[in-house]
């Protein structure tokens, strides 16, 4: 009952933000551009436009114009996004999604299967040798120009190996077109396509090393933040009454940590992984642009360059809502991770 | 043995024949304060002006001097203002005027320095003059003791700081890369041995440490690019460019910031409600791809209009973090006691609240200044910054990525010049962290 209400409630707090979201990039796109373009193509003839503008109420004011994006946005049309030969926005973001979200994924499992793990060595051997450069590592990784990153690895990991002949990561695209010719998606997450609709092992096994660069890459971030967050939450609990108690019972070092200590360390550590997804969605864009990715962040780039109006708006809407449900997800589960918070 | 009420100077009555001196002082500020308010205002108004003259489509074409001096106009009008404020107080000789005058004057130099005009060098002199006054026998004597009286307890924590950063390794490690970095590229000119966009045709793609094919040319320490330019070289102008963005940026931020969140945390209710409902909007847009918008919004992609973009994504973070501050403080003890003795809301925000949430300022603003290089740097890799050839490190790496299996120093070094720099502020944002936190600080 309580839960039910409190989602509810958050629902509705949530909706002023993603209107805020929707109107701010709904003026500013129409400051980027002349919305006429979403219309009309290089074969339109320049008769047809005054048709054009008038059907699609460009010549009423900027504030009906509104009312009109809206009216169309709850009934499914997003518009149509000039950069992509004119197809529906909402039908690029179902066919781009699944690559963004499918490299956020295995982003996120890389920062947090070597984040938390760190972040406890760093915690139990504080102001020990590996402790600091733990702490390097990851303060590196909240100052690393992603971009850079990114070259840096494709230089080393993909070139340099490839010119010395020996076996190297791939350097971009999500699988190798000229071998896999034959290869359509069909739910667009290629690991699950490969395995479930292609049965090809060979094909997952090159989509997996497509991923693992730009992977690695967008996740070092987030890594980074994981890090420092589980080493400062863990050093918190480490002090509290309890665990000198388990130690005192005579547990073992490591009972107490991974039993009793992980536990409470890891409700801050979920809160900062589930906001850290909104930073994987803005780091996609850069790491998508470096290795040739198909996915939403350098559709988005693309977009705002040709100033194509209908995929700035849908875009934006898109991270809006993804941000938003993450935070809701976050609440719920830290909740469940911490029952002494109450819902209300 | 009685303890003797001690008087302080500003509780001595004035002597006459020094009032002549304060008259003068008084006199020189209200001009001082005049002319700051109308060259910020011009600054401001012109370049907001003209911009939106070009926006609407007329052709006009701004003077030089006023291209993107809206946010320094903008501070020095403020600045202009509180002086016209100090100077309206300094005729009740209340302490508060002379300290106040030392700081604003000193820091309205500064900014009209920062203009980069001729005009703003002389303005800057003339603010100075104040300044000097303060120094006169008769009028020093009234403020000066005070002064020094109220600054000893914060020279002596300023030191306990000191002493506490220097014990510690990394913080140490931080500050003497960013003190480097800024000495390098202030003194750019003449360190580096070619120009910013000085283009070398026959040194093409030269690795790190080759010399020049042009005799009679200095050593390419980091190499060229694929254009003949010396990296090293570029590295240092770029980082004019690229400390100043972050730096404006930051400091923009901060005001902005401050001023919302502190208002909206002491007064609370409606407002209050509203502004956190704006930053919840602007939490929830992916940052880069609002600032990109943004600079597509303002007509034309440079370095200016990406720092205005990252100073309308980054100020909420402030108002936030200012906010809570606010919160925390309104409530206490002190607070009231102002309150009690009748100090007016401004003044207890101003004077009493504000310094007290200024350390998390300082430490998130360390950390965001390497954060608002990355991004600004980000934002100039794919393509919203300077035209190509522009001393840039963003720019550096975007243009050397083409050809970096040929040279790939040139992608290298501005990169690693980017990662140096966000991670000495992350060092010590992090170390001062610690080092002013009151909890921590145990004597």
């Amino acid at each position: 009952m309580r839960l039910r209400d409190f989602i509810i409630r958050r629902i509705l707090l949530a909706i002023p933000v993603v209107f805020g979201v929707l109107t701010i990039t709904w003026f500013l796109s129409h400051m980027v551009g002349d919305p006429v373009v979403m219309y009309i193509n290089t074969n339109t003839p320049a008769s047809a436009i005054p048709g054009i503008i008038r059907s699609h109420g460009l010549d009423q004011p900027p504030h009906i114009q509104y009312f009109i994006y809206l009216n169309n946005l709850f009934h499914g049309d997003w518009g149509e996004s000039t950069s992509m030969s004119f197809r529906p926005v909402t039908e690029v973001i179902a066919q781009r999604f699944p690559a963004t979200i499918e490299l956020a994924l295995v982003a996120m499992v890389f920062a947090v299967l070597l984040g938390i793990p760190l972040g406890i060595i760093s915690a139990t051997r504080k102001d020990q040798m590996i402790d600091h450069f733990t702490r390097i590592f990851s303060l590196a990784g909240v100052s690393m120009p992603i971009f850079w990153f990114a070259i840096m690895l494709k230089y080393v990991l993909y070139y340099q190996l490839a010119i010395m002949g020996l076996p190297h990561l791939p350097g971009g695209y999500r699988y190798d077109s000229n071998r896999f010719y034959w290869f359509q998606y069909t739910t667009g997450f290629i690991l699950i396509d490969s395995l479930v609709y292609a049965h090809s092992i060979p094909l997952f096994v090159d989509a997996l090393t497509h991923l693992v660069m730009p992977g690695f890459c967008l996740g070092y971030l987030t890594m980074a933040i994981i890090t420092r967050m589980m080493r400062s939450s863990m050093l918190e609990v480490l002090r509290e009454d309890y665990i000198t108690l388990a130690r005192a019972k005579g547990l073992s070092e490591k009972v107490v940590i991974y039993r009793h200590a992980l536990r409470n360390a890891l409700i801050p550590t979920v809160t900062v992984i589930g906001l850290a997804f909104g930073g994987l969605m803005t780091g996609a864009v850069l790491t998508e642009t470096i290795f040739q990715w198909h996915g939403l962040g350098q559709w988005a780039v693309s977009a705002i360059l040709s100033a194509d109006l209908a995929a700035i708006n849908g875009f934006t809407l898109l991270v809006a809502l993804i941000f938003v449900t993450a935070n809701l997800i976050v609440d719920l589960v830290y909740g469940t991770l911490d029952p002494r918070i109450r819902f209300g | 043995m009685t303890e003797e009420y001690h008087l302080r100077s500003d509780e001595i009555p004035i002597d006459p024949s020094t009032v002549g001196q304060f008259r003068v002082l008084w006199f020189l500020e209200l001009v001082v304060s005049i002319m700051l308010t109308i060259l910020g205002g011009i600054l401001f108004v012109g370049d907001v002006t003209y911009s939106i003259i070009e926006r609407l489509g007329y052709p006009v074409v701004p003077p030089d001097w006023i291209i993107g001096k809206f946010a320094i106009g903008f501070a020095i009008a403020v600045l202009g203002l509180i002086a016209v404020r100090i100077a309206a107080a300094l005729e009740n000789y209340e302490m508060w005027t002379f300290s106040a005058l030392l700081y604003v004057n000193l820091i309205s130099a500064g900014s009209l320095i920062l203009t980069e005009l001729s005009t703003g060098l002389y303005a800057a002199v003339f603010v100075l003059v104040p300044v000097v006054l303060l120094f006169l026998p008769g009028v020093k004597s009234y403020w000066w003791e005070t002064f020094v009286e109220d600054m000893v307890p914060r020279l002596r924590e300023f030191r306990y700081s000191m002493h506490l950063v220097r014990k510690s390794p990394l913080v140490v490690v931080g500050i003497v890369i960013i003190v480097a970095f800024v000495i390098l590229a202030l003194l750019a000119p003449w360190v580096a041995p070619y120009g910013p966009e000085e283009r070398i045709w026959a040194d093409t793609n030269l690795p790190p440490g080759s010399p020049s094919n042009v005799p009679g040319n200095p050593v390419h320490y980091w190499g060229t690019d694929n254009s003949g330019g010396d990296v090293f070289s570029r590295i240092l102008y770029g980082a004019q460019v690229d400390l100043r963005v972050a730096i404006t940026v930051v400091i923009v931020a901060i005001v902005i910031g401050t001023f919302l969140g502190a208002v909206s945390g002491y007064y609370g209710g409606k407002l209050d409600e509203l502004l956190m409902r704006v930053t919840d909007v602007f939490f929830a847009f992916p940052g880069l791809i609002l600032a990109m918008a943004i600079v597509m919004a303002l007509g034309s992609r440079s370095l200016e209009n990406i720092s205005v973009a990252l100073m309308v994504t980054w100020w909420p973070t402030y108002a936030r973090l200012v906010r809570g501050q606010v919160l925390l403080e309104r409530e206490k003890l002190y607070v009231e006691a102002a309150r009690s003795v009748g100090a007016s809301d401004a003044r207890i925000l101003i004077y009493h609240i504000i310094p007290n949430t200024i350390q998390p300022i300082i430490v998130q603003a360390t950390m965001d200044t390497g954060a608002v290089l990355l991004v600004a740097a980000g934002l100039s890799f794919i393509g919203f910054g300077p035209p190509a050839g522009i001393a840039e490190w963003g720019l550096m790496i975007a243009k050397g990525q083409e050809y970096f299996s040929i040279s790939p120093w040139a992608v290298f070094f501005p990169g690693f010049a980017i990662l140096l720099v966000s991670l000495a502020l992350n060092l010590v944002g992090d170390g001062i962290r610690d080092i002013l936190d009151p909890k921590l600080r145990r004597r």
